[in-house]
């Protein structure tokens, strides 16, 4: 009987043991894969086969056979790599499959890309643009103004954004010359165009773009699995030369420390963003090299200004002032690095020319003194008819929990009592409007260009304007943003600004993150972007 | 046992349903607006027209119970619906995942099985010597050491060190090793002290003694009775370890990015993406009310003496 017994049991062990076997399905619907790239066409047609039975072998990142390859690792992944798709062309933009017409370099500057020059004319809303020659799709076909017209419709066709970025009214296309009108005169415009979604992709080349997009980068798409990896292969005829490698795997690592490890074990080569304790070791390590250059994205300080103490410029003057932004920063450590204004210090937005947000305790025990606030009960925090200076503060990023515990107690030595709460979301109280201070991560220059952050953030009424901040001075600013074309007004005005945000103690800009990129030292011409929607360059190659 | 098997598998049915009730009123219930992130997701801000047009052409006005039924009824047809986050099918995405994390929980039982019996018997056997001293030592350490932290380690010995290994991937053999072995040091630390606390347990029963005064050798009543007898207790911890398994380990799949239900789910809470959390939480309970229930059947098969029917026979 015992022995009967046994053998149910080693059957039933057997069973869950053997069921696991079943699920060898791999791949998805997802899952694209070609063959070897030596001809564009030939590559693109095979990598929109979408050969569903190369999942079990292309499970994770098959490596090409000869050539230089690179394997390098980002930390995210959009669902598709269309860039009509919602925020997708970012990744289809970080591997160098897609580009723009514009784009914004590492010195954050406007620089042409597809289209070699731009002529604006005296309606102030038609782009006249001069799609460069000698451009060609990853299909060998060329790039001309009729492709670029049928590409931005079926974008705005399928994203709303598409339309109100840019303000594009209607487009027409002549030969290389393409033509945009936009629907009210709009400053903005050209920078708004470096955005990804407006990837320029060949809409009739038959392909899934959700899957293989053909678009005009350096790299094609030969294999693709979402969320996992993206298989490139170099497009030979590429119109600014020949691709410094032959082939290259970007997967999707998430976790900043196995994207580390995964370096170290020679599994990638080249990794997107480094966690801040890893910096130190692969500095100190000549195998590596690590790059870094100042991001665009800040951590702000959000005051309702409707609130009955931070309505008052005084209070919000003396929390800026009793912050030890050093301290801040270095407990959120070595990628983050001081504000002190809404535009980082590496644009060119006259950083230097502010009086950036510092720590100064005299000047807060002085606003708050002005304003009538003293302890009158001893309770350590200071009060005014009877009530305590004393406020909420919600945050939904539970890495910068410690921060958060500093803020409090830095507020708490100038008098001040601030509440500090970790939420599930703030969405609530931004659509409620019920917060008193508010903390969010903003991408100040998300396409090198200051009219975006004044127009959401601190205009009147503006649908981000969380603050409820509303400045005449400002909204001229904004008014007199849509209609400056000229790069050096642009930049006059951003500063002004800027003068304005930081003279009216708006908010407070927390620290700023910077942009890291490691790499092996086998690799080289790698350049960190601002912007780290720019990832994958032409120029990279490997020994 | 079929007759059995049939009013089990029926008992199911209103289990499910009350579970699917609370999985529903998840997403009732949560902060997050449908219609908002359907907008944000086509890059639209909407005024309050679309709004409560889209809330109209959406269902969300009606009653609890309608919008229940409805979505009730989706499910039935294998629909979970969208994910808000990336628009892409619940259904499609859980099925593309499950296989991954079956590969990984089914490495990890097989280790355990392997190497945790043979242990758990060894240490009982040789109670109180080197090799029953050394095992608990190195257990006790197993069950001690946080997961995440073993997955590191071996990380950094497999992969940086020596580079013998992949510390990151899915799908292949070599991706599975560093995590199987991750998720199987804790369980087999885990169930070594228990089948050696339950062989002991065992052990010191009359049925031994008898067993030896009637010449029968150690090595037989040891195999033949006091295993089989041992391993009922186990049993059930198992399963709920085969469960949580089959639910996807997520933190070990995180780090170690292998593409299963456990990270999905890791990442679906992290941008509270409600539908795949939903489809996940149905995915659990599924497993564990089928878990249980082969635990139930396992238990009748391996003791008669066990009345799952009520009463006495």
């Amino acid at each position: 009987m015992a022995k009967k017994h046994m053998k149910i049991l080693a059957a039933a062990l057997a069973l869950a043991l053997v069921l696991p076997a079943c699920g060898n399905a791999g791949g998805g619907s997802s899952e694209t894969s070609g063959g070897s790239a030596s001809a564009a066409s030939s590559a693109v047609s095979e990598a929109s086969a979408v050969s569903e039975a190369s999942s079990a072998a292309s499970a994770v990142t098959p490596a090409a056979e000869g050539g230089k390859h690179l394997t390098a690792a980002t930390y995210w992944a959009a669902a598709t790599i269309d860039p009509a798709v919602e925020y997708d062309g970012w990744t289809s933009c970080r591997a160098g499959i897609t580009e723009t017409l514009v784009m914004v370099d590492e010195n954050l500057e406007l620089v042409p890309l597809l289209a070699d020059s731009w002529e604006l004319k005296d309606d102030q809303v038609t782009w006249v643009m001069h799609i460069r020659d000698g451009v060609t799709f990853q299909n060998g076909k060329p790039v001309d103004a009729a492709a670029v017209k049928a590409c931005f419709e079926r974008t705005m066709g399928i994203q709303e954004r598409a339309i109100t970025a840019c303000k594009i009214d209607h487009i027409e296309a002549d030969g290389q010359e393409l033509t945009i009108v936009t629907s009210e005169p709009f400053g903005a415009f050209l920078a708004n165009l470096s955005e990804p979604l407006y990837s320029v992709i060949d809409v009739e080349s038959g392909t899934d773009p959700e899957t293989c997009p053909i678009g005009t980068g350096p790299f094609m798409v030969t294999g693709y699995k979402a969320q996992e990896y993206i298989e490139l292969a170099a497009y030979e005829d590429y119109w600014q030369g020949k691709p410094g490698l032959d082939t290259v795997t970007l997967r999707i690592i998430s976790d900043d420390f196995t994207r580390c490890q995964a370096l170290q074990a020679n599994q990638i080569q080249l990794g997107q963003r480094v966690n801040s304790t890893d910096i130190a070791t692969l500095r100190a390590d000549p195998s590596y090299a690590v790059y870094e250059t100042a991001g665009t994205r800040v951590r702000v300080m959000i005051f309702n200004h409707t609130n009955e103490f931070l309505a008052d410029y005084n209070v919000r003057k003396a929390i800026e002032c009793s912050l030890q932004y050093d301290a801040l920063t270095n407990i959120m450590g070595a990628t983050y690095t001081q504000a002190g204004a809404p535009f980082p210090s590496s644009a060119p937005y006259g950083y230097d020319e502010l009086d950036v947000q510092h720590y100064d305790p005299e000047k807060a025990a002085e606003c708050l003194k002005a304003s009538g606030y003293e302890d009158t009960d001893g309770d350590g925090y200071v009060d005014k008819d009877g009530k305590t200076l004393e406020m909420r503060l919600i945050y939904d990023d539970d890495s910068i929990t410690a921060a958060m515990d500093a803020v409090q107690n830095m507020a708490k030595v100038a008098g001040i009592k601030i509440d500090t709460q970790l939420v599930d979301t703030t969405a609530d109280a931004e659509h409620n409007g019920d917060y008193d201070i508010m903390i969010r991560n903003w991408q100040s220059l998300s396409t090198g260009d200051p009219q975006w952050l004044f127009d959401s953030m601190y205009k009147t009424g503006a649908m981000n304007n969380l603050s409820k901040y509303s400045n005449p001075e400002m909204d001229a600013i904004c008014d007199k943003l849509a209609l400056a074309f000229d790069f050096e007004d642009r930049q006059a005005l951003a500063i002004e600004g800027e003068k304005l945000v930081l003279a009216d103690s708006v908010n407070v800009m927390l620290f700023g993150q910077n942009n890291f990129v490691m790499a092996s030292s086998r690799v080289s011409n790698v350049k960190p972007y601002p912007i780290d929607y720019y990832f994958l360059d032409w120029t990279i190659t490997i020994d | 046992m079929k007759k059995y098997l049939v009013r089990r598998l029926l008992f199911l049915i209103p289990i499910m349903l009350i579970l699917s009730i609370f999985v529903f009123a998840l997403t009732y219930l949560s902060p997050s607006d449908p219609v908002t992130l359907k907008y944000a997701r086509l890059g639209v801000t909407p005024d309050q027209e679309m709004i409560e047009r889209t809330k109209e052409e959406m269902g969300l006005n009606d009653p609890f119970i309608v919008q229940y039924g409805r979505w009730l009824g989706r499910v039935l047809h294998g629909d979970l619906g969208e994910s808000y986050k990336y628009g892409t099918s619940v259904w499609q995405t859980l099925t593309e995942r499950i296989p991954n994390t079956l590969k990984l929980a089914g490495a990890a039982i097989l280790l355990t099985v392997l190497l945790a019996v043979p242990l758990g018997i060894l240490c009982a056997v040789h109670q109180n010597r080197f090799i029953d001293y050394l095992l608990r030592i190195i257990s006790f350490f197993g069950v001690s050491m946080p997961s995440f932290w073993v997955g590191f380690l071996l990380m950094y010995i497999f992969g940086v060190r020596f580079k013998v290994l992949p510390v990151t991937g899915s799908g292949e053999f070599r991706y599975l090793i560093l995590p199987a072995l991750t998720l199987a040091f804790w369980m087999v630390s885990l169930y070594v002290r228990r089948v050696r606390g339950s062989m002991l347990e065992e052990m010191n029963k009359d049925y031994l003694t008898g067993g030896l005064a009637r010449g029968l050798p150690k090595r037989q009543i040891i195999l033949r009775q006091i295993l089989p007898n041992s391993l009922l207790s186990v049993i059930t911890m198992f399963g709920m370890s085969i469960g949580g398994l089959m639910g996807g380990a997520t933190i070990i799949e995180t780090i170690f990015e292998w593409q299963g239900v456990g990270k999905m789910a890791i990442d679906a809470i992290s941008v509270k993406d409600y539908p795949v959390i939903q489809g996940y939480i149905l995915w659990m309970a599924m497993i564990y009310v089928l878990v249980n229930l082969g635990v139930d059947l396992l238990y009748r098969v391996l003791d008669p003496r066990i009345r799952l029917e009520g009463g006495r026979k």
